[in-house]
This record gives C-alpha cells, sequence and structure tokens, in this order.
C-alpha cells in the first residue's frame, strides 16, 4: 500500500504544479498617475504620434497604478508585467489567490493568458537554393519599381517579434544593416535581456525577406529600414509568450516602430475555429490597439490550411492587422498550407497574400523556407516601402492602400485577399485598371464568358500554370460574403459557367483575369 | 446564416466545360463549438501504450523488469461535462507479459529452474474513468488532465511458457495454454496524467491472475506505462 500512498502523492504535487495559471488583471482605472511623454516615448514615435495627430497624452500610454499593481503582488505568487494599453497585470496565482483579486474594487476583469503559440511554420531545406527563386520574391511585388525610385524603407522602423535572431550580428546578409546601424534596439522579453542574437532562427530567416541582401540581390523589399528586435517566444516556456508579445507591441510603439511584423499564430492550443472573430482573443485586442496608435501589425495567415483549422488563427483575425496569406511560387496560386477565411463574423481575411516559399538566410548561409511566416516580412517590407512613399497615411490607410495594391484588387477571395500586392499600384495610387480582357453573356442561368483574343489567344498556351492563364473567381450572397472561390485555368478562348437554377443565395460573381476584374450582379 | 451559407453552397453548381478548376473552395462558416473533437462534448480517439510490469511488493514473483510489460491498443470515449469535469469509457485489446526470475524466492509449480518462464495474458477490457483537466482555458485541445478509473477484462488468452535445456544440450519448449491456475477475469484501478496525447498511467490489479493456492505466488499487481493518443 506504500506504492499506492506514493503515487497519490505524485499526483497530488501535479494537481498542485499545474493549478497556479497565468493571468491578466485588469484594473478599472489609473488612479494616481502621471505620464511625460517625451521621457516616455523615442523621438520617432513622438514623430509619428504628431504626424498622425493623436493625442501625445492619450490615457491608454499612461502607466498602471503602481498602488494597485503593489495590492495584486502581495495576494498572487508573482507578477510579471503591466501592460499600459490593457492597463492590466499579468500575475501567477492560484484560483483561491485569482478569487481574492477578483474582489478588490480596482479590478474589472481577470482573463486567463495563452499557453502555446506556434510560429507559422518553416521548413527547412539547406542542400540548395534557388536564385531564381531568390530574385522572384520580390519580383512578385515589382520590387524593382521601388527600386528604381530610390524607395527601400529607408527612414522607416520595423519591428520585428520572434523566437531569436541568431546569426543577425554575423551574417553577411544583414552586414548592410549593422554598418549603417540600423538595428535600433533589441529586447528579449523572455530572458529580460538585450541580447538577442540567439535561440530559435526563426526571427533572423524572417528579418532576412524584409530587409536582407544576399549576393548583391535583395532578398526583401525593405533594405534601408531601421529595425527593432524582440524575442518574444520561447517553446520550453510556453506560458509567457502572450505576455511577452504584448509587452513587445508597447515597446514596439515608445521605440517608434511603424510596423510590426510578426508571424506567429495562436489557434488549437487555446481556441476553437468559431472563436477567430478579431474580439475573443487578447492578442487580436491588443493588436488592434497597436493599430489605433498608427502601427501597422503584419500578421502571417497561419499554416492550417490544408488540415482540420484551416482558418486563420489569431492575431491574424483581427481587424487592424494586414494578414497575410502565402502563393505558391511553383503555381502562383494560394500554396495548400495557407489559412484561409473568412473571420467567423464573416469579415475578409487574409488582406493580400506572398510567396510562402522564400530563399532566407540563416543561422549560417542561405536556404529555402516554406510558410506564411515568410510571406508576412515579404509583405512588411512592402509596407516599410509603402509608408515610405505615404508618409501621412497612418496604419489604416496604409492597410488599404496596400489592399488596394494587390494583383487581383478589386477582386477578393478567402485564400490569396487581394492578391500579392504591387509596387507600382502603390506608387501611383488608383492605377487604372487594364482593359476588359473578356466578355460575358447571360443566358439561362448560364454565363459564356469569351476572351478578346488578343488576351488569350492560342500562343498563350505557354503560360499556362502561371497568373497569366488564371481566371480567379468569386461567387458572392446579398452580404458580400462569398459562398465559393477559386482559379480556373484557362486553356479556350470561349467557356461556360452553368448556374444551377436553384441557386438563391449568390447574388454576384466576381470574375478576374490578368488584371481585369468584372462583377456580374444577379437577381437584381 | 450558416445554415443558408451551406446550403446555397450545395445549390450553386459551377461547371467549366474545356477549363481546368485547379483550386475550388466552398465557404463553410463555423459559428458555433463543434459537438465532436477534443474539448468538446464528445472526443473519441484510437491509442496506444507501452508499460512494465515491476515487482514491487514482497511476496510478488519476482520478474524482468522490460521484459515483463503490457502492451495495449485502446478505443476511448471522452464526455464532457464542463471546463474541468470529464467522463469516459476505454475499450482495449492488451497483451501482459511476465518473465518470471528463477530463484528461491518465486515458489513454482515445480521443483526445476527453467532456462525461461514467462507468463502470458491477452485480454479484452472495458474501463470507465473521471478525467479532471486543469486547463481554465483551452481550446480544440485536451490540455493536461488527470484520469481516475477502474477496469475489468476477460483473459481470452492464458498461456504459461516454459524453456529448458536438458543436459544433452537438447531444449524443450512448452507452452500450457489455458490452465486452470491463471484465472480467466482481471480488474484493478487506474491513474493517468497527460499532457494532450502523451500519457503517463499507472494500474494497480486488484484481482489475482494466478491461482495461488496452487502453490505460486502471484504476479506483480503494478503496470506503469506510456500511452500515445492518434489524435492532434
Amino acid at each position: 500500500m506504500k506504492h499506492v500512498k506514493l503515487l497519490f502523492f505524485l499526483f497530488t504535487v501535479q494537481i498542485f504544479t499545474v493549478n497556479a495559471q497565468t493571468h491578466w488583471v485588469v484594473f478599472t482605472d489609473k488612479e494616481g498617475t502621471t505620464f511625460d511623454p517625451y521621457a516616455y516615448f523615442d523621438a520617432k514615435a513622438i514623430e509619428r504620434r504628431v504626424q498622425m495627430g493623436y493625442d501625445l497624452y492619450h490615457y491608454s500610454d499612461f502607466p498602471v497604478s503602481s498602488k494597485y499593481v503593489n495590492d495584486v503582488a502581495q495576494h498572487t505568487d508573482s507578477v510579471s508585467y503591466a501592460s499600459r494599453w490593457m492597463n492590466a497585470l499579468s500575475v501567477w496565482a492560484t484560483p483561491e489567490q485569482i478569487q481574492v483579486v477578483s474582489g478588490f474594487p480596482f479590478v474589472s476583469e481577470i482573463i486567463p493568458i495563452q499557453q502555446n503559440y506556434i510560429l507559422c511554420g518553416w521548413e527547412d531545406y539547406e542542400s540548395s537554393f534557388d536564385t531564381t527563386l531568390l530574385t522572384r520574391q520580390t519580383l512578385a511585388m515589382q520590387g524593382e519599381q521601388f527600386r528604381q525610385q530610390g524607395i527601400d524603407g529607408k527612414g522607416i522602423r520595423i519591428a520585428i517579434f520572434d523566437g531569436g535572431f541568431p546569426g543577425v550580428d554575423s551574417h553577411p546578409a544583414f552586414e548592410h544593416i549593422r554598418t549603417g546601424n540600423r538595428i535600433i534596439k533589441t529586447y528579449d522579453f523572455v530572458k529580460k535581456s538585450e541580447f538577442v542574437y540567439g535561440y530559435n532562427a526563426h526571427g533572423t530567416m524572417v528579418m532576412s525577406v524584409i530587409g536582407g541582401i544576399y549576393d548583391g540581390k535583395p532578398m526583401g523589399l525593405a533594405t534601408g529600414a531601421e529595425f527593432l528586435l524582440a524575442r518574444t517566444e520561447k517553446n520550453s516556456e510556453p506560458y509567457s509568450e502572450e505576455v511577452n508579445w504584448a509587452a513587445a507591441l508597447e515597446w514596439a510603439d515608445q521605440n517608434g516602430a511603424d510596423i510590426v511584423n510578426s508571424s506567429l499564430g495562436y489557434t488549437y492550443h487555446r481556441y476553437f475555429p468559431y472563436e477567430m472573430n478579431g474580439q475573443t482573443a487578447f492578442v487580436s485586442r491588443i493588436a488592434n490597439t497597436a493599430a489605433s496608435k498608427g502601427i501597422l501589425v503584419v500578421n502571417a495567415a497561419g499554416n492550417e490550411g490544408d488540415n482540420d483549422w484551416k482558418i486563420i488563427g489569431a492575431p491574424a483575425d483581427a481587424d487592424g492587422i494586414l494578414t497575410v496569406g502565402g502563393i505558391n511560387p511553383n503555381t502562383d496560386y494560394k500554396i495548400s498550407f495557407s489559412s484561409i477565411g473568412p473571420t467567423t463574423d464573416l469579415r475578409r481575411k487574409p488582406d493580400v497574400s506572398a510567396y510562402g516559399q522564400t530563399i532566407v538566410a540563416g543561422k549560417k548561409g542561405i536556404k529555402s523556407a516554406f510558410g506564411t511566416s515568410f510571406a508576412s516580412p515579404l509583405v512588411a517590407g512592402f509596407a516599410a516601402c509603402g509608408k515610405q512613399l505615404h508618409p501621412d497615411a497612418d496604419a489604416m490607410l496604409l492597410k488599404q492602400y496596400i489592399q488596394q495594391s494587390g494583383l487581383l484588387y478589386p477582386h477578393y477571395d478567402y485564400g490569396h485577399g487581394y492578391g500579392i500586392p504591387q509596387a507600382s499600384k502603390i506608387i501611383r495610387l488608383n492605377s487604372p485598371m487594364p482593359d476588359k480582357n473578356f466578355e460575358i453573356t447571360e443566358e439561362n442561368e448560364q454565363l459564356n464568358i469569351k476572351f478578346t483574343k488578343d488576351t488569350f489567344s492560342s500562343e498563350d498556351y505557354n503560360l499556362i500554370g502561371t497568373y497569366e492563364s488564371y481566371l480567379f473567381y468569386a461567387w458572392q450572397d446579398a452580404n458580400h460574403v462569398i459562398t465559393e472561390w477559386g482559379v480556373i485555368q484557362i486553356t479556350e478562348q470561349e467557356f461556360v459557367i452553368e448556374r444551377s437554377a436553384n441557386s438563391t443565395s449568390a447574388t454576384s460573381l466576381s470574375l478576374h483575369f490578368k488584371g481585369y476584374t468584372e462583377v456580374i450582379e444577379f437577381n437584381k | 446564416m450558416r445554415t443558408i451559407l451551406s446550403i446555397s453552397l450545395i445549390l450553386l453548381t459551377l461547371s467549366m466545360f474545356g477549363q481546368n478548376v485547379i483550386l475550388q473552395e466552398t465557404v463553410t462558416n463555423v459559428t458555433e463549438k463543434p459537438k465532436h473533437g477534443p474539448n468538446c462534448r464528445f472526443f473519441n480517439h484510437f491509442y496506444f501504450s507501452f508499460g512494465i510490469n515491476p515487482t514491487l511488493q514482497s511476496g510478488e514473483t519476482e520478474v524482468f523488469l522490460l521484459s515483463s510489460n503490457r502492451v495495449t491498443l485502446g478505443n476511448r470515449q471522452i464526455f464532457r461535462l464542463n471546463n474541468y469535469i470529464a467522463t469516459g469509457f476505454n475499450i482495449e485489446l492488451s497483451t501482459s507479459n511476465f518473465k518470471v526470475k528463477q530463484n528461491e524466492n518465486n515458489q513454482r509449480l515445480d521443483s526445476m529452474f527453467h532456462e525461461k518462464e514467462r507468463y502470458i495474458f491477452k485480454d479484452l477490457s472495458g474501463s470507465w474513468f473521471i478525467r479532471l483537466n486543469f486547463d481554465k482555458r483551452r481550446g480544440k485541445y485536451i490540455g493536461h488532465f488527470m484520469d481516475l478509473g477502474a477496469y475489468g477484462g476477460y483473459n481470452f488468452s492464458r498461456q504459461r511458457f516454459v524453456k529448458d535445456i536438458t543436459t544433452e544440450n537438447s531444449i524443450t519448449k512448452i507452452w500450457y495454454k489455458q490452465p486452470d491456475y491463471l484465472n480467466a477475469f482481471q480488474y484493478g484501478v487506474f491513474v493517468r496524467i497527460g499532457l494532450n496525447r502523451y500519457v503517463i498511467y499507472s494500474g494497480y490489479r486488484l484481482s489475482d491472475l494466478i491461482d495461488t493456492s496452487k502453490g505460486l505466488t502471484q504476479l506483480p499487481a503494478f503496470t506503469f506505462g506510456l500511452e500515445v493518443g492518434f489524435h492532434k
């Protein structure tokens, strides 16, 4: 029987070990606090606020009440971070302690904290890399047009949140950034130190496709940008990441970030798909706060597209975030694993897309890597160029410009968003659509599509398998919710789309071919 | 809304003549918590486990540690009662092996020391358990848990195996099938601690596997093992 007793002792220890959890303790007010923005913010953060006309003394930037922090600290195991934006304190506490704290008159809400995150995928292929792909990953966004105009993200500050940046302090791909002293600040939110050049190489890869240069070739578009590097994730300590992510956002704001790239997502560990509505996940809520302060957060859509989860995770579901899906560079349409939209409150996500397979700089050398983790920084680099072109645009306007610069715009679907952002379209806003390149005639619930001869002729067959040969389509209902979408490879000049006579909900069909979009309305 | 969308997707057909549809997605918006799946009302999954049957208590037959084991393939049905408590049952097919040390401490049916001696049971068992979950907030994910339960099973195959080498170096192997001193039924209690699909477990058999009235010591009652669930 002594062994049975031992077993129960061990189980009891286990119960108590997992019983203390991290929580946000949200306060009702910021009693007795004062705030000096000129002491707190970096000059660039002040500049952004002034430029955007934001209040320098906004209540959300005031510190959390030290009295409240002390009171809560006395009744919990430990406290780790006080968020100004959320007016909340993250604590380790048992359920009993939480019950006591929730009774304090200055506590308005208790929120359990996320435990597991997923870096949005990376498969490492050391063997060889494709120099063609290295060129194409920026060419797909018309990177050469930015370069011709001298646009490289100069003066734009990009914060990267990731699991580590080994090699950024030594790899030749970042030499131009180091030489220019353009790594402005670093902080490891896991270890609470400034050293970030170790740990998980995911951040190194991500940074390379924002602003790296390899062998004279740009790996991303923002080769002239400034960087803030934050290590926010650590696999073996899964209780801290959500706090770190929130802390890093405020740190990025304080240090003048214009753009944040975050290639992580929270999915099934904490949430159900139905909760991906932009309001449930804490990180989604705080991402929206960042947008309201003029910071554009660019986030990977996620790599759940070919499994049970399928849809985008958090914080990519947040309205204020620019969500980036993945394109297969070998086919020019959605890469199979890229998570799809819409959000469960039927908002359009992802917003745009970029290559989901890229050439990246690893800890050492150059590699090929897969994942929307790398589509997101490609677009973050594009966003930096967009910000340089349109410095007066706030986060939401910049997001809108990037959406409108999508290759497919104004056509939209839940896999590609508005497509790969195009430099020409953000350089010249409201660029005219190409001439009509197909005719549609409706006849007895049947749509006859005929491509104009010079748009698609027999000579075009060598284009089959590329964007140039694809017709993108999306059926929409009366609420502009897409009910079905896809891509058709065009092999003949004429074809027919048949619509069931029983179909009642689809009221329009959007078709996109070679830059031209037409929306056909039904049931008028 | 979701229903309307789903119906419309069924009704809406898109047919292309002479074209190649290379990507087609119909939108199924999930606006409610599903009934089936991890941390849902019902969840069913298969699992595999491997455990050892060590000699821990005085009076038990001394066995070789790793050669005395229990291998299980099972199916588990879980019913979620609330965020912290679930219940469920398992249906398992298992093989238990006990490789008996040949020494004076083990009482034997005969006076011989054998080259090898094993007891092998194959059983079909069912069990019921209560699950305590420790994660305050989790999604489509089982998370940290502890199961407490009881099981009972039928030993449909019961064998004793002995191998001897004679003085003439000839080998004899004898299988005693369904002997009357090996019991047909067993029951016991168990506890499992898990993190999602990975589980450590311990079982304690309350019943005898051997009829000790025949002059044999009882086989070890404890099992300690690892289990892997076949789910995400």
